[in-house]
């Protein structure tokens, strides 16, 4: 800005050049809004400042590596990290060797403020995106934030997954159920992050993601009863019907964000840093963020079937000399 | 002798009078004869510098306005941004109280700020000339990481661990050469003013960045580089008086070497769409292989070549926080190692 | 390049010819009367630049589609300056404007002079030496009304069909601000 004042300081007359009528229609073509919005709002104890800019972003990017808070926290492994991928990418390149670009729409900053004693403190920073679609891949080391994976995949899958003991009749009888009667069925659950020792949700540097104690199957389009008989199973100390329920983040090299089906972006999708548990609002829900780096992929973020889920998701290809590659 | 004064005093009258009246056309410089243009550049020095503004220093209105926004969700309403302060200065500027009489000497006899028309050829434009303003220059031109490397469980080659030192030495700038600046600002939505927030800098150095620009195809193309290298950003928040401030977010140890662009190959574009919104890209890498492989990769000797040589020397960028520390405690370092820009397209539209 | 060095040669051989001739009617100055005389060398400044702060000259002499309220915190687009640059290819890019500039400024003592460097600046001063054009800032400039707006729009100008513009932001300054230090442009390169 500087700059500008010291030429226009030296700016000589300006020329004006031949001058021809307009009519009054001509005169309203002034748009006024531009593509920066700065919004103000309270919430939950909260104060946020929001700036919103009117982008359309399209990427593709590597990135050796993409850690934030590397620092000793209670309870946690010693050297983690809150959030630690390696091989971090936006985009990828398909076979035909186009890039397909990782879709950002509005992206925001927005501050969290708390009032304590008369004094404003700055207690949290997030960048989001409006709405985000693509592929993420990287090699998820850790991972702390509220990561919502829906599961889908038919029954007949889910039964060759299930192995049972040799007296278990109760799951003899549900493998039976899930592969026959309902092996064409099309089953839905959730993931979030856990702690693969006892099944608990672990949002803080997680290492697994997978079903947490107390979830369940449930079959979308089946009726009551069918998901009444399901909700008597639940997973358990990340098994259910002794069928392994739990699996490493680094299985999952490439994540897709958005509903690559129906083509729908994610909503939601934000990275935070906070002082303290911040719930950060958009549009009616409130995500509650724990203290330090965070990471939250809403419901519908992404969606992965079974056998994805249990064999992992291979690295799509990133560059075009790509070391997981060529 | 004769013949001596003849040749330095007539000849060259005789010269003189056939230059006054030759009568040559003026024709266009071919851009390959402009590629061979490297003159001579102009250095800047800003010696003794203080650069202060803002209501609350000389009174009046310094204000950013035309801005829209909404308050717990309601209307559209205007939004004025009024700076109370902005200044840079020397060390020890204290956020802002010392700043009149606190001056700082941006660049360096020997490395100034540059403004030049460098030689294409030299920088990845072949055949042009390239208009550059660069920062002061590094005085080793290196960066100024050092990695730690890791080898790639499944993949080949290495990639970065992290971030195990760093070479201050790399840097040409000085304490007296690095500036303190900030900004205070309040904010004030449809009349009502919210609260104020400011933002300091300290020491600032920003040696080895640079702006080039050349044309091509009719358009304005460029490269950039990004460096900063600070030992503290602090952010904080006031009341709407600037008063009872709150507990300062202090990102130390701050580095950033960026670069956008790759010379010809992967040119920098900002231009204004014909709707009016304004369009940034940085180049595609795509179409660069001659010949794919199965998965979409290059299988030609050339393409390869080109890659190899984009993924080891090409512009990368790193971003490097040493803490950030929130009323006395600490959340760690930061890290975003070799990020690579294959392809960028921002394009802005009205909310 | 040939005619740029004669002439210089020119110039050495018409001073030569002029000092070599006698002139008549100079007498040398007393040292006492040297001794009173002061003086600096250089340049000394001071401006006071008014643009467009009542609209423009259109606002006033110009057609009626051009008269428009352009009190000093209008900000109709028919007030001020302004500044369209293309960075595309012309015809299917649009424009990066400043528009709506306007207002006054004044500073007292831009200063200018070259100026030799052999010492100071921190050791610096001593391996340098050489030249410098010193432009010395005014210490103090005021702003009256200062406006201007960042935007960008299709067409060159507002009276081009089709004419679109969206505003990103609009700046208004009004009072002083402190700029003070000297900036030194010296040549740098090998040519």
């Amino acid at each position: 800005m500087k700059a500008v004042f010291i030429i226009m300081m030296l700016l000589p007359q300006f020329v004006w050049a031949a001058l021809t009528a307009i009519d009054d229609a001509e005169l309203s073509d002034m748009t006024g809004q531009a593509f920066i919005n700065l919004d103000r709002s309270s919430s939950g104890g909260f104060d946020f400042t929001k700036v919103t800019l009117g982008l359309d972003v399209k990427t593709s990017l590597n990135s050796d590596l993409v850690e934030l808070g590397r620092y000793e926290r209670s309870g946690e492994v010693a050297g983690s990290s809150d959030i630690r991928i390696s091989d971090f990418a936006l985009g990828h390149i398909n076979d035909q060797g186009e890039i397909v670009p990782f879709e950002i729409t509005d992206p925001f900053i927005e501050l969290a403020f708390e009032t304590v004693n008369g004094r404003e403190n700055l207690v949290g920073v997030r960048l989001g995106f409006g709405e985000a679609k693509g592929k993420l891949s990287g090699n998820i080391e850790y991972l702390t934030g509220n990561i919502d994976i829906e599961l889908y995949g038919t029954g007949s899958y889910l039964s060759s997954q299930m192995s049972c003991g040799f007296f278990d009749l109760i799951c003899e009888g549900a493998k039976a159920l899930v592969g026959g009667a309902w092996g064409n069925d099309e089953f839905a659950a959730n993931a979030s992050l856990v702690n693969a020792s006892n099944g608990n949700p672990d949002p803080i540097r997680a290492t697994h993601v997978g079903m947490p104690n107390g979830s369940n199957l449930s079959i979308p389009d089946g009726g009551g009863f069918t998901n009444f008989l399901l909700g008597l199973f639940s997973s358990s100390n990340c098994e259910l019907l002794s069928t392994q329920t739990c699996f490493p983040l680094s299985l999952y090299r490439t994540l897709d964000i958005g509903n690559k089906d129906t083509g729908a972006a994610a909503e939601g999708l934000f990275l935070s840093f906070q002082t303290k548990n911040v719930g950060w609002v958009d549009g009616g829900t409130t995500t509650t963020a724990s203290e330090g780096a965070f990471m939250n992929i809403p419901n519908g973020g992404i969606r992965t079937s079974f056998p994805e889920a249990f064999n992992g998701i291979p690295r799509a290809r990133t560059k075009y000399v790509d070391p997981y590659f060529d | 002798m004769l013949i001596r004064i003849l040749t330095n005093s007539v000849l060259p009258l005789f010269f003189l009078l056939l230059c006054s009246f030759t009568n040559a056309d003026l024709v266009a410089m071919e851009d390959a004869d402009l590629g061979e243009v490297d003159g001579e550049g102009i250095g800047v020095v800003l010696e003794d510098f203080v650069y202060n503004a803002g209501e609350q220093v000389n009174g009046g209105t310094f204000e950013i306005t035309g801005l829209s926004g909404r308050v717990n969700g309601g209307g559209q309403q205007n939004v004025v941004l009024g700076i109370s302060q902005f200044y840079i200065a020397g060390q020890g500027s204290n956020n802002g109280s010392n700043v009149d009489n606190n001056p700082v000497t941006l660049g360096r006899l020997n490395y100034p700020f540059n403004i030049e028309l460098v030689d294409g050829d030299n920088v990845g434009v072949p055949d042009k000339a390239v208009f550059e303003f660069a920062a002061p220059k590094k005085a080793i031109d290196a960066s100024y990481f050092n990695f730690a490397m890791e080898n790639r469980s499944e993949g080949s080659g290495q990639r970065v661990d992290r971030i195990s030192g760093f070479n201050t030495n790399v840097l040409s700038s000085r304490t007296t050469e690095r500036a303190d600046m900030g900004i205070r600002f309040d904010l004030e939505i449809g009349g009502s003013r919210f609260q104020s927030l400011e933002n300091h800098i300290e020491s600032l150095a920003i040696d080895g960045s640079y702006t080039r620009l050349w044309g091509d195809s009719g358009h304005m193309e460029g490269e950039l580089a990004v460096n900063l290298y600070t030992p503290s950003i602090e952010f904080f928040a006031c009341d709407a008086a600037g008063n009872n401030c709150g507990a300062t977010v202090d990102f130390q140890n701050v580095a950033i070497e960026a670069e956008l662009g790759y010379g010809e190959a992967q040119p920098v574009t900002f231009e204004v769409g014909a709707d009016g919104n304004f369009i940034f890209e940085v180049g595609s890498l795509q179409g660069r292989c001659g010949s794919l492989n199965g998965t979409g990769g290059c299988s030609d000797a050339a393409g390869r070549a080109f890659f190899n040589d984009y993924y080891q020397n090409g512009p990368k960028g790193n971003i490097y926080i040493g803490n950030v520390s929130v009323g006395g405690r600490n959340y760690g370092s930061s890290t975003i190692s070799n990020l690579q820009i294959q392809y960028l397209e921002v394009k802005s539209h009205d909310l | 390049m040939i005619c740029k060095g004669l002439v210089m040669n020119k110039i050495l051989l018409l001073s030569a010819l002029i000092i070599a001739l006698p002139v008549s009617s100079m007498e040398p100055i007393a040292e006492d009367d040297l001794g009173v005389i002061t003086a600096q060398g250089g340049v000394y400044l001071t401006g006071d630049i008014t643009i467009n702060d009542q609209g423009g000259p259109l606002n006033v002499d110009g057609p009626s589609q051009w008269q428009r309220n352009c009190t000093p915190t209008s900000t109709d687009r028919r007030c001020g300056a302004r500044l369209a640059v293309n960075s595309g290819d012309g015809a299917n890019s649009g424009w990066l404007v400043l528009d709506n500039i306007r207002g006054r400024f004044s500073f007292e003592g831009i200063t200018l002079k070259t100026r030799r460097i052999d010492s100071g600046f921190n050791g610096d001063g001593a391996s340098f030496n050489n030249d410098v054009l010193e432009v010395g800032l005014p210490n103090t400039v005021t702003y009256s009304d200062v406006t201007f707006t960042v935007a960008n729009s299709n067409q060159a100008r507002p009276t081009d069909a089709g004419f679109q513009q969206t505003d990103i932001f609009s700046a208004r300054i009004d009072g002083d601000i402190t700029l003070r230090g000297n900036l030194l442009l010296f040549p740098t390169g090998t040519p």
